[in-house]
């Protein structure tokens, strides 16, 4: 049989034993040695010892053996997240070495791993998951699955382009302000940014600490519910995560949206420019929404403007409260997207980053006021495709940011999930995101899963994958 | 100020015009009527 395409087809195949661990691991190695050179996906791979457990797997499925719920699937590890594997960089030439074996890994990798995947390596990122890149660095430079010469999006960005490219069939990635959704958006696949506080996020090198959310990406909404079926849930090493029991995120998953009130926002007062193809093609998802049973309301988010706004002050001032004194000290160790970024905020006070955080609990107020009149809120995910990498300027940090419109989302913390939604004008993937209520993570999954039983987007493959050989 | 990250006179120019961009940003933070008496969120989501 072909190689299956999603976490979900690949459980059932290695059940079946119609395809094995080991096929799976090599295709994923095969596609690496083809294309990472291009795309930036890895910053160390784990051949080797992938096959072992590739193996192992094998081994234990003849012997009938219950391999767990993501038994010999390929995962991709952002390397922001220290395991046990590997070297642990968070792509930058500051972070300790020493710092993932003092932390010990994370417990979401510890989670994926005890329910049977196999890592396939650790995965590009920005530095400290913030900035663009930066080529003088010794780095991976991410680009789309979709069009390498323009930017992977990030700041998850090798866990989005390696799964667009075969590389393994599901990631972890994390999401402060958009670092989920929009690879997730320019590299054509599914990404869920969690409640904040469902899944722990001790392991993992800070962003900000009260935004920074661990979350899955892969290609379809039923894929990330079955690997947030292992992510979620409490542990003590994360003073932000919550003591609440995760519910059955696969179970919700019946592809009906009959009686969902659905809140609709396009978003267009937030972008000076759109890409032409946008409008239409987020009306068709809408259509496809309806189809499936939800009504659609026209709404105004709350504060849209305002609450992302207090997202990235609040971000960047946490984010310099932990890199403070290695700036002083390394500041050219830094890419330069990354210090510039992180100390835009160094010139503000205290009151300030108060006031942020007043402005984000008006936000949150006025969201859930919104949430008593409708299930869900749909917007876009981005209003552009990618930039071109050779246009990302090192010295204007924010401007590969244009047409972005995910940190409205992580300042509320609500569950967010963005899901491909067809072509742009320069044939790069757009994305819808659609949000729920604080723990309704369920519901966002059961919305993208019964529009992608209508659709194909997510599975669309980009024209570089002919390239690799089977 | 923001000499002591750097004297490169590129980075200081475009960190000059960063510092412009988020003071524009903070403003338009107390510019929120509904903040005037509100409390700040602390990052978890039991207080929403």
């Amino acid at each position: 049989m072909n190689n299956p395409q999603t976490i979900t087809e690949a459980v059932e195949a290695l059940r079946r034993r119609d395809v094995t661990a080991e096929q799976l691991v090599t295709s994923s190695i095969r596609a690496a040695d083809a294309l990472d050179s291009k795309l930036g996906v890895y910053i160390t791979r784990f051949d080797e010892s992938a096959l072992a457990a590739a193996k192992e797997i094998d081994r234990r499925l003849d012997a009938g053996e219950d391999v767990g719920p993501l038994g010999g699937v390929p995962l991709g590890i952002k390397d922001i997240a220290a395991d046990a594997e590997g070297p642990t960089t968070s792509q930058s030439l500051v972070l300790d070495p020493t710092w993932a074996a003092q932390v010990g890994e994370a417990p979401v990798v510890t989670r994926l791993k005890d329910a049977g995947s196999i890592l396939m390596g650790k995965t590009s990122t920005m530095e400290f998951a913030i900035g663009s890149p930066d080529p003088g660095k010794p780095f991976p430079v991410p680009g789309s699955a979709w069009a390498p010469d323009r930017w992977a999006g990030g700041s998850s960005s090798g866990s989005g382009s390696g799964v667009a490219s075969d590389m393994f069939l599901g990631a972890l990635g994390t999401d402060t302000s958009g670092s989920i959704r929009v690879p997730a958006a320019w590299n054509g696949i599914t990404g869920l940014k969690p409640t904040f506080g469902l899944v722990p996020k001790s392991g993992i090198t800070p962003l900000g600490f009260t935004n920074d959310h661990p979350g899955p990406m892969a290609r379809s909404a039923a894929d990330c519910a079955l690997m947030l079926s292992v992510m979620a849930g409490h542990d003590p090493s994360d003073p932000y995560c919550a003591r609440r029991r995760p519910v059955d995120y696969v179970g919700a998953l019946d592809g009906d949206l009959t009686g969902m009130r659905i809140g609709v926002d396009r978003l267009h007062r937030m972008s000076e420019r759109l890409d032409s193809e946008q409008p239409a093609r987020f009306d068709a998802a809408l259509a496809e929404l309806e189809a499936a049973g939800a009504h659609l309301v026209d709404i105004e988010l709350p504060l849209f403007a305002e609450g992302g706004t207090a997202n990235i002050i609040i971000m960047l001032s946490e984010s310099l409260a932990y890199h403070r004194n290695d700036l002083l000290e390394r500041w050219s160790d830094y890419g330069q997207p990354t210090r510039l970024i992180i100390t835009a905020v160094s010139q503000i006070s205290g009151a300030d980053y108060i006031q942020a955080q007043r402005v984000r609990q008006v936000a949150r107020d006025k969201a859930a006021g919104l949430f008593k009149d409708v299930d869900l809120l749909v917007a876009p995910t981005t209003h552009l495709g990618p930039p071109l990498l050779k246009d990302v300027s090192l010295l204007d940090p924010f401007a590969p940011y244009e047409g972005i419109q995910t940190p409205y989302w992580a300042t509320l913390g609500v569950p967010t999930v963005a899901i491909p939604i067809g072509l742009s004008s320069e044939g790069t993937p757009l994305s819808m995101s659609i949000a729920a209520p604080w723990w309704r993570d369920d519901a966002v999954l059961r919305a993208g899963d019964a529009y992608q039983r209508r659709t194909s987007f997510h599975l669309d493959r980009s024209p570089l994958l002919s390239t690799v050989g089977s | 100020m923001t000499q002591r990250w750097t004297q490169d006179p590129e980075e200081l120019k475009a960190m000059e015009d960063l510092r412009v961009l988020v003071a524009g940003w903070v403003e338009s933070l107390y510019a929120v009527p509904e903040a005037r008496y509100a409390n700040p969120a602390g990052g978890h989501q039991a207080d929403v």
